[in-house]
């Protein structure tokens, strides 16, 4: 992977990466730089990138992407601590503050029940639904991104779904 | 004979359906069982609702910065070095995996140990110029620096600093502070900040906030002005070096700093050293430190990396012991390997050898590396068969059975050497 062609995987994963680094931390602007310091790791680590070969083996550029944003999240978590400690989940979620009226944003009642049961799930399995539906990542990517099995993102969607549609009904 | 479906089982394929990741001979099975339940078949349907809902709700996306500074800073890189033919290294890469190893705390406070570079000498740059790309794999170096804290000469204060420094989390940091009334304070920063010892007397001290992030790289080291900054033009030569100046805004504040013009591919990455900087509030300059020494991969006094002796605690259930206390235990133990560190905890047990500056962990506990990506390989120590793992924020580990216990070898050696090691250890030639 030369210079050129990392540009373009930067141009099209950022808004990926930054959305997963957002869910975490919660905070835009470090979001941000969070998002900058993942492919700064990518870039350095890219000779151990294997792609996804016909057979589907190797690894998936977006999971490998994710799966550096979350230990680079977990780093900035561990520093700022200065303890070894698991990143507390705080639930946050890529939308944006339904509070904040300068974005213009309007948000239902239906999608804030939505946003509450979201808020509501397990953080690992938000995650994966989110990586799913809001994303568009396949279970090998989630997988990958999540370092599980990807009999664990099956059932981990699943239960999720399951959760989301009893709390708001759809 | 087939087992009827439950609702719970067709629920989670239909999931799997939704996401068109299910098998075709799941598809055929889940479909019977819709077409007889009406429940689940509403269910399924539902999750088709909420995928719309959730992809139609707004969501937040990054400024248009973020993408056009990483594309510069990778654009403006020279390419690493291609040192890619014996396969991966722990060492190119960000290493996290001990910090998740099971026996991390008893691993922390002693890297270090006997010193052996094993590198040459860097011949530096002198032409402001040219900008050079030298290859170093670890780094010590020796600086000076003067610190003028909120631009006050009057607390100026002297740093003596040690780093040798070999990946990203592996980091011993020395340094000696001077203030201005001539008080003298000492102390010792092994990996990431977390490990803190008065260098006066060994113990640990508390960790506190505010200490230097270290996760990433040691200060010298600073790909992020480079990344977030923009050149300014040439800045004045510091401790003999030619220097760029680099202005940047970071949490809301401007800064600017003087950057060796000089480029050295670490571990993988090309870096640079920050010579000088200082923030800017209103204008003016706060906060200056600016180096006055800097020695590079000068030659390495062994007694330089005693490290003073500190309880520790493992909070992993892992209790200290005394080697010989341990089943495990190398048959042979190649030249220049000194044990440091045994643990124990139920079935598991850790022994800490450091050879040179690396420490080599040998452990009957299952590797644990930290969440990322993990290339495992088939291999054979002495025609055993063995298994690698190199995880992409890690050090090499290698499994093996001898004498029908699992021992799983972890250093930040090649994994070539790693192997050979294990086999000079546990399989010495017959």
């Amino acid at each position: 992977m030369d210079e050129g062609s990392f540009a373009e995987v930067v141009r099209e994963h950022t808004p990926l990466v930054f959305g997963v680094v957002l869910r975490r931390v919660g905070d835009r602007s470090l979001a941000e730089d969070l998002t900058q310091e993942t492919f700064l790791h990518a870039w350095r680590g890219r000779a151990s990138f294997r792609g996804d070969d016909e057979a589907g083996a190797g690894t998936s550029l977006r999971g490998w992407l994710c799966a550096i944003a979350h230990n680079v999240v977990r780093d900035h978590a561990r520093a700022q601590r200065r303890r070894p400690v698991e990143v507390p989940e705080p639930g946050h979620l890529d939308l944006p503050d339904p509070s904040d009226a300068a974005d213009g944003m309007e948000l239902d009642e239906a999608m804030d029940r939505l946003r509450v049961a979201l808020h509501g799930l397990p953080a690992r399995h938000r995650e994966m639904f989110l990586l799913r539906e809001r994303d568009g990542l396949t279970y090998k990517e989630i997988a990958v991104a999540m370092s599980c099995p990807i009999g664990t993102v099956m059932s981990g969607l699943a239960r999720a779904r399951e959760r989301l549609i009893a709390a708001v009904g759809a | 004979m087939t087992t009827p479906m439950t609702h719970d089982r067709a629920r989670t394929l239909g999931s799997a359906w939704v996401d068109d990741e299910l098998g075709a001979a799941d598809v055929v099975t889940l479909r019977t069982h819709l077409d007889e339940c009406a429940a689940c078949t509403a269910h399924v349907e539902s999750m088709r609702t909420l995928g719309d809902a959730v992809r139609a709700m707004p969501r937040l996306r990054p400024g248009p910065a973020v993408a056009a500074a990483v594309i510069a800073a990778v654009e403006g890189a020279p390419r690493p070095s291609a040192r890619r033919t014996t396969g991966r290294t722990g060492r190119r890469l960000t290493p996290l995996a001990l910090a998740a190893a099971a026996v991390a705390a008893v691993v922390a406070v002693v890297v270090g140990g006997g010193a052996q570079p094993g590198t040459p000498f860097a011949i530096l740059p002198a032409s402001a110029q040219t900008v050079a790309l030298q290859r170093l794999t670890s780094v010590y170096l020796e600086r000076d620096i003067v610190e003028t804290p909120d631009g006050d000469a009057a607390q100026r204060r002297t740093v003596t600093e040690k780093v040798w420094w070999q990946a990203p989390d592996r980091l011993r940091l020395e340094r000696t502070v001077v203030d201005a009334a001539g008080r003298r304070t000492a102390e010792l920063i092994l990996r990431r900040g977390a490990d803190r010892y008065d260098a006066g007397n060994g113990r640990r001290m508390a960790t506190r906030r505010g200490a230097p992030a270290l996760d990433v790289l040691p200060e010298p080291l600073s790909p992020t002005v480079p990344l977030l900054g923009r050149p300014t033009g040439p800045g004045p030569v510091i401790a003999g070096r030619p220097t760029t100046t680099y202005e940047l805004e970071i949490e809301g504040g401007r800064r600017v700093a003087q950057v060796d013009t000089a480029r050295f591919v670490i571990l993988g990455g090309a870096d640079s050293f920050v010579l000088s900087k200082a923030e800017l509030r209103n204008g003016v300059p706060t906060a200056i430190r600016t180096v006055r020494r800097l020695d590079l991969n000068v030659a390495i006094d062994p007694q330089r990396f005693e490290l003073p002796e500190a309880d520790e605690e493992s909070d992993l259930g892992f209790v200290e012991r005394a080697p010989g206390q341990l089943t495990i235990s190398p048959p042979a133990r190649p030249r220049g390997l000194r044990a440091v560190r045994a643990a124990a905890a139920g079935a598991a047990e850790a022994l800490l050898f450091q050879r040179g500056a690396f420490p080599v962990l040998i452990s009957t506990a299952a590797p644990r590396d930290a969440s990322g990506p993990v290339d495992v390989q088939t291999t054979t120590v002495r025609g055993r068969a063995a298994v690698l793992r190199i995880p992409l924020y890690g050090y090499p580990s290698v499994t093996f059975t001898y004498e029908r216990r699992p021992i799983t070898l972890t250093s930040p050696l090649r994994p070539a050497e790693l192997i050979d090691l294990a086999a000079q250890m546990y399989f010495p030639a017959e």
